[in-house]
Formats: structure tokens, C-alpha cells, sequence
């Protein structure tokens, strides 16, 4: 399946990789446009990383052994690399170097983060109750800690059924 | 202070059932995006596993290797406090209640429309997604918000990838040598 070469091509979040996703779909046979859209969409509803979906893809093509096959082809191949290079990296942590590395990646992660923000608020707070939500979650973030966010988000849930 | 323990591949030996658990109520309670704050949440807040320094070290880390984000996060966590078993049951924890739902929802929707309450409420989800994402960027932000060399990357790096759309390896191509350049060490210059 070539959905391992797939994850090993997607860098950073399965966003980026999504129209290349779907091209593949389309052009193997896999799902039909609407199909993966629809199937897209049914990810973001369950927990978990939002690339579950590519299961159902691999259900549909080739039954259970299809889902098997994506999960292991999908996700084994970078949870191994990361595995490895995250025992190859504590090995070596006291180096100057390491740290030097450290110094200057943790900027780049929070500024990409913050870049993920924008890029979600851009898709999903156009809408004054969304916005009304928002804020709602900040308060109650800032307010109260110890809270789990499991809360927040399904308050947000039944908030958005009843504002949108 | 956060003495980095020189020999042992560890940070604590946290049993490997509490590992599991752990990352498998995350896989189960993480709707709409942003599950990096979640594990944030998870790991720093509530269990104590890591410090945000060490939670950013491994998020950095993340971001420069291939797949999923928060999944390599996951195996990386459940590595550092729990050993190699520890890694192998949090991917597994963390991708199983999503998967089987996923599953569960597209054998039913893929027969008819989904109903619009379900779109609805997404949407609310999302709303306290961005909430949590950018909660989780400030608190692990808070300490380089206040140098001014970190704050410059952090600006440029968000330019490059929110603003101007840059797709992340290109980012990191531009921003890793841009921030180990202006980073570089403080030797005596003649």
C-alpha cells in the first residue's frame, strides 16, 4: 500500500498532506472525491489524530485486512523513525551542539505552532458564535487550569449545535 | 532546575498500565484538531511526566520527522517514561478509540448523509480546538516570548508557514539554519 511512502513524505500533520491524499484515492479507484470528503469530515467527528480516516479508506478498498494494512503502512513507519531517533537523540544530549540545536528549534516549534492557530481560526472562526465559543475557551482555560479539556470541548460541542 | 540526567535514556519509570491508560482516555477524549495541547495537558499538567521545556524538545523533534505529529509524540513520550513498551502501548492507546469510531461512523454514514447537528456541534468543537492550541502555544511559548532573539523567530517562522502558506519542510529548510545562525554560540569573537 502506498500509503506508507505516503506519511514518510508528510511532514508536520496530516493537513499538508491531504490533497496528495486525495489525489491518490482518485486516481487508484480508492474513493471518489465526495467520498473522501465526506470520510474527511467523519475523521474530524471521532477522537484522536485526525487522520483516522485513512482506516476507513483501507476498509472500504480491501475489507479489514485493508484497514490492517493502512494502520501498519500509515503509521509504523515514522512512530519507528521517531522511536529511534528519539533514544539516538537523548543519548547525545549533553553535547554543546544539542543544545544549540534545542535553542533554536523550540522558536521554530511554537512560531509553527502559533502558524497552526492562525490557520485553524481562519477555517473555523468565521462566525460570530464561533468566535463567542472561542472566547468562552480562553476564559475558561486561563481561569481554571486544572480543568480537563475533554470538558471545554464538549461543552463546545453542544454550544456550536445550539448557536451555529 | 531541570538537570538533564546524563545516563539514563529515562526521565521517570512511570508502569507501563498507566502509560497505556493515559494515552488511551487521550485517544478517546481529543475531538477536532489541536491534540498537541491535549498531550500537552496530559503529560505536563496533569501527570507531571515532563517539564514544557522537555514537552517542547519533543515537539520540536516531531515536527522535524515525517508522519503524524501528535503520534510520533506519543511514541516518544511513552519512550521517555515508560521504555521501549512504553512507546509501542501509548501509539496503540492513542490511535484505538479514534480508529474504532471512525470505523463505526463511516460504516453508518457512508449510507446516507450525516445529519446536520453533527456539523453543528464540529464546528463548536473546533471553535475550542483553536482555544486549546493557542492556550498550549503560549504556556510552552512563555519563557522565549521574553528574548528577543526567540521572539524574532517565532515571528518569521509564523510569517513563513501562516501567513505566507510555506508548506513545512520548506519552513523548516528556510528557518532551521536562519535560527542556528542567529543562535549561534557566544564564542569570543576577535
Amino acid at each position: 500500500m502506498s500509503f506508507g511512502t505516503l506519511s514518510l513524505l508528510a511532514f508536520g500533520g496530516g493537513s499538508a498532506m491531504l490533497p496528495e491524499m486525495a489525489r491518490m484515492c482518485v486516481a487508484h479507484g480508492w474513493a471518489t472525491g465526495d467520498e473522501f470528503t465526506l470520510l474527511y469530515n467523519l475523521g474530524q467527528l471521532a477522537p484522536g489524530p485526525n487522520c483516522m480516516m485513512v482506516l476507513t479508506i483501507g476498509h472500504k478498498v480491501a475489507g479489514a485486512p485493508g484497514a490492517i494494512a493502512v494502520l501498519v503502512g500509515f503509521l509504523l513507519p515514522p512512530a519507528l523513525l521517531a522511536y529511534v531517533l528519539g533514544r539516538t537523540y537523548r543519548r547525545f544530549r549533553n553535547s554543546p551542539n544539542q543544545e544549540w540545536f534545542r535553542s533554536a528549534m523550540a522558536p521554530i516549534s511554537v512560531g509553527l505552532t502559533l502558524a497552526g492557530v492562525h490557520l485553524m481560526a481562519t477555517a473555523a472562526l468565521h462566525q460570530v458564535g464561533a468566535l463567542v465559543i472561542f472566547a468562552l475557551a480562553m476564559f475558561g482555560l486561563t481561569r481554571y487550569q486544572r480543568c480537563h479539556p475533554f470538558f471545554l470541548v464538549a461543552l463546545g460541542g453542544f454550544l456550536g449545535m445550539s448557536l451555529l | 532546575m531541570g538537570e538533564p540526567m546524563s545516563n539514563s535514556l529515562r526521565n521517570k519509570q512511570v508502569s507501563l498500565r498507566k502509560v497505556f491508560t493515559t494515552f488511551l482516555i487521550l485517544g478517546a477524549t481529543s475531538i477536532g484538531g489541536g491534540m498537541m495541547a491535549h498531550i500537552r495537558e496530559a503529560a505536563v499538567v496533569r501527570e507531571g511526566w515532563l517539564t514544557d521545556e522537555e514537552f517542547l524538545e519533543c515537539y520540536g523533534l516531531c515536527q522535524t520527522l515525517p508522519g503524524l505529529n501528535t503520534t510520533n509524540l506519543s511514541v516518544l513520550i511513552g519512550d521517555r517514561v515508560a521504555g521501549g513498551w512504553g512507546a509501542l502501548l501509548a501509539l496503540i492507546a492513542v490511535i484505538a478509540p479514534g480508529g474504532g469510531i471512525v470505523m463505526g461512523l463511516a460504516t453508518y454514514f457512508l449510507h446516507g448523509p450525516a445529519p446536520a447537528w453533527a456539523f453543528t456541534g464540529l464546528k463548536g468543537v473546533a471553535a475550542v480546538s483553536v482555544a486549546l492550541l493557542f492556550n498550549a502555544a503560549l504556556k510552552v511559548g512563555q519563557k522565549l516570548f521574553g528574548n528577543q532573539v526567540d521572539l524574532q523567530i517565532i515571528l518569521i517562522t509564523f510569517l513563513c508557514a501562516g501567513v505566507f502558506h510555506l508548506s513545512l519542510p520548506l519552513t523548516l529548510m528556510l528557518m532551521l539554519p536562519l535560527s542556528l545562525w542567529m543562535k549561534r554560540p557566544q564564542v569570543a569573537t576577535c
